[in-house]
């Protein structure tokens, strides 16, 4: 073949190597999420594929349909939205149905999703109509303020390395030189701020409701039916994070309240106690992500709410303080540290409640309890220290059955008169 | 209907003597203890070498595990001796004395259940010495698990009994029983296995299957005794006896509907083999 002819055929290829890449699109519309797990807020988006909406019981939901560009996305094996091409937003009411029922119509309003750890919202929280204003609002305003200080701090900086720098030069050498402390830089701005948004905003009891959007002439929207599932949890509890002295970089749970806490006799444990509630383990995946197919109908999943370190444990009938811990390297070359109370400025390695087992086979109780008098429902455990034990003496329940088995077996072969057993006369009678 | 409980209990009484003089129930409780002791051993391993082990309860499945090959050994016990004796012309026999098929099947029910109990209630107080031998916590959960598996138990062995009348031989009987009481065990233990894969970027070959043995699990739910003693103990664990004593509610109803279709099979069937 000639090159020239051996380019063309490869130019003529590219535009269908380029096209395999690109993933086909369709317009559909979806409904842009903002949902709660009971623990924490999440965003994320529902498209045609995805017929059922979970979202938690009595939290604030926000649903926004729009229409826009989806296509397949094989490496993840989901649906992906590209708002950056398409966003139109569906205008109408929101009527949601229960049993056939008309039990809501709502307009669109005004949401907005704010975190901020300071103010205990780690999880995030909904503002909704006029209170999403206002919130939008104060974030602009507090992120002014934040950067007024931080536009001060940078002059007041500056100035202090200009006043350090004059006071080296004019210093005498070999002499020490005094300068001033530097100035401290303002604390960081915790408040996480979403922009608002046009939504539907949903609070619904447990229970399955259908969902559509009606046009202003009425005509329901084509693609904004779906199915929408409002879950509540099967339990509510106390979840602990349990760090073992011996292995702190590796924290197990104690989710159920069922659970025992099994360790050597004189083992310390580190517990973080956290508000809890159980929730089916599929649901749960689906309410985080509607496309998600991880989450197994006949599992169940604990979703943490909030810590509940500021409570004082019960531990048997004393009171244990949560405490800060530090992790120190034991000298030389084996692996090894040890876990001591925290001291310094630098923050701790490990804050928790610290109990120690019995030193002998035994037990302690363990209860979150509310200001040392009333227990937290499903928050009390056991810690109890067992002991290895011989391997005959596990053995020892297996030989019983066996035991009297055999004992039963001898009794009744006493018992049963054969012809061989009888006296030779009795055997000539017989026979 | 006097003469029908007496005739009942007589069976009862002769099998159950027949079965307590027979080595079957003590190897069937040796094999629990076995697997208990497995289990125990695991768990004092990872204690010993992890330094901890969160628990909810240690005695749970060690008596699930003893009281399911109980409950299997009993139904086939009862699946051939029905069979066997309609095969060998014993059952002619008997019902030419005051006994019908009301009777002798009760007899048989009782007397497997009978047999169970006490090897529920010996399985469990033997629990009980290995958890004062490992420091294992013993719960109030293990005493309930004891109570729902005796109905369960009933469901098994009524099972057995139906599919002992509904088939014409012992081998027929015997295959049939250990073929449907194979499918809800794997039912439940494939679900349970399933459930727990790890579905990485919603991708995973074993999706569908988890999710196929999801609904039949769900079917089967319903009418497995293996299931409805799982669930049942499952929820007294948690604290919800209502679910509770619907698994024991329901048991009682698989009994009763059981017997009633292995008593009407009976007299439709005839008494020879």
């Amino acid at each position: 073949m000639r090159p020239w002819a051996l380019v063309a055929f490869l130019l003529a290829l590219l535009p269908s190597v380029l096209q395999a890449q690109e993933p086909a699109r369709r317009r559909e519309l979806v409904y842009s999420l903002i949902v709660s797990d009971g623990g924490a807020y999440n965003t994320t988006f529902a498209p045609a594929s995805a017929e059922v909406i979970y979202v938690f019981a009595e939290s604030d939901v926000a649903l926004a349909p729009s229409t826009t560009e989806v296509y397949f996305w094989p490496l993840t094996s989901d649906w992906r939205a590209d708002f950056g091409a398409l966003n139109e937003p569906t205008d109408g009411m929101l009527e949601v149905a229960r049993d056939g029922a008309i039990v809501a119509q709502l307009p669109l309003v005004d949401v907005i999703l704010q975190i901020d750890p300071m103010r205990g919202w780690e999880g995030g929280r909904l503002f909704v109509g006029p209170d999403a204003v206002e919130a939008r609002r104060a974030f602009e305003q507090e992120r002014q303020g934040y950067l007024d200080r931080l536009r001060e701090y940078g002059v007041v900086a500056e100035a202090h390395i200009r006043q350090a720098d004059e006071a080296r030069r004019l210093a005498p050498p070999g002499q020490a030189v005094a300068i001033p402390p530097a100035p401290q830089p303002p604390a960081p701005m915790s408040l996480y701020s979403g922009e608002i948004a046009r939504s539907f905003h949903v609070r619904l009891s447990a229970g399955e409701y259908n969902i559509r959007v009606r046009a202003a002439n009425g005509a329901t929207i084509v693609g904004s039916e779906r199915r929408l599932v409002a879950i509540a949890p099967r339990r509510y509890g106390v979840v602990y994070e349990v760090v073992p002295q011996e292995k702190w970089t590796m924290p197990e749970r104690a989710d159920d309240p069922a659970n025992v806490l099994y360790v050597l006799p004189g083992g310390v444990v580190y517990l973080r106690p956290f508000g809890a509630h159980e929730l089916n383990e599929r649901e749960h995946a689906r309410l985080r992500n509607p496309q998600e197919l991880s989450g197994s109908a006949n599992r169940w999943t604990w979703v943490r709410t909030a810590p509940a370190t500021t409570l004082p444990l019960r531990v048997d009938a004393g009171l244990v303080e949560q405490g800060s811990f530090s992790v120190r390297q034991l000298p030389g070359a084996a692996l090894g540290y040890t876990i001591v109370p925290h001291a310094g400025p630098e923050a701790p390695d490990l804050v928790a409640f610290r109990v120690d087992a019995p030193g002998a086979r035994g037990g302690r109780s363990i209860a979150v309890t509310d200001s040392g008098v009333l227990e937290l429902p499903g928050s009390r455990r056991e810690l109890r220290a067992v002991a290895p034990i011989a391997d005959w003496q596990l053995a020892l329940p297996v030989l019983v059955p066996i035991g009297v088995g055999a004992t039963v077996a001898l009794w009744r072969r006493e018992r049963v008169v054969t012809i061989g057993r009888l006296p030779r006369e009795r055997r000539h009678l017989v026979a | 209907m006097r003469d029908r409980l007496h005739a009942a209990r007589t069976i009862a009484a002769r099998d159950l003597l027949g079965l307590a003089a027979s080595p079957a129930p003590y190897v069937v409780l040796a094999l629990g203890m076995l697997a208990t002791l497995v289990i125990l051993r695991g768990h004092l391993d990872v204690v010993a070498r992890g330094q901890i082990l969160l628990l909810a309860d240690a005695f749970t499945l060690p008596y699930f595990i003893t009281a399911t090959i109980a409950m299997l050994f009993l139904a086939i016990s009862s699946a051939t001796a029905v069979a066997r004796e309609r095969d060998q012309g014993t059952l002619e026999t008997l019902f030419h004395g005051p006994v019908d098929a009301p009777s002798y099947l009760a007899g048989k029910e009782l007397a497997q259940v009978g047999a169970f109990a006490a090897i529920g209630l010996a399985a469990a107080l033997l629990l009980v010495a290995y958890g004062g031998l490992t420091g294992f916590r013993v719960t109030g959960v293990l005493a309930l698990a004891v109570l729902l598996s005796i109905p369960a138990a009933g469901a098994v062995v009524a099972l057995g009994l139906f599919l002992s009348t509904a088939t014409g031989s012992v081998r027929a009987a015997l295959a049939l029983l250990v073929a449907v009481t194979a499918l809800l065990l794997a039912t439940r233990v494939a679900a349970d296995l399933l459930g727990g894969i790890v579905v990485a970027n919603n991708q995973s070959p074993l999706l569908f299957a988890r999710d196929l043995f999801l609904i039949l699990d769900a079917i089967a739910a319903r009418l497995s005794p293996f299931s409805l003693f799982q669930d049942g103990v499952d929820a007294a664990s948690r604290g919800e006896y209502v679910g509770y004593l619907t698994a024991m509610g329901v048991a009682m109803l698989h009994v009763v509907a059981l017997m009633w279709a292995a008593i009407r099979l009976l007299d439709a069937r005839g008494l020879r083999g």
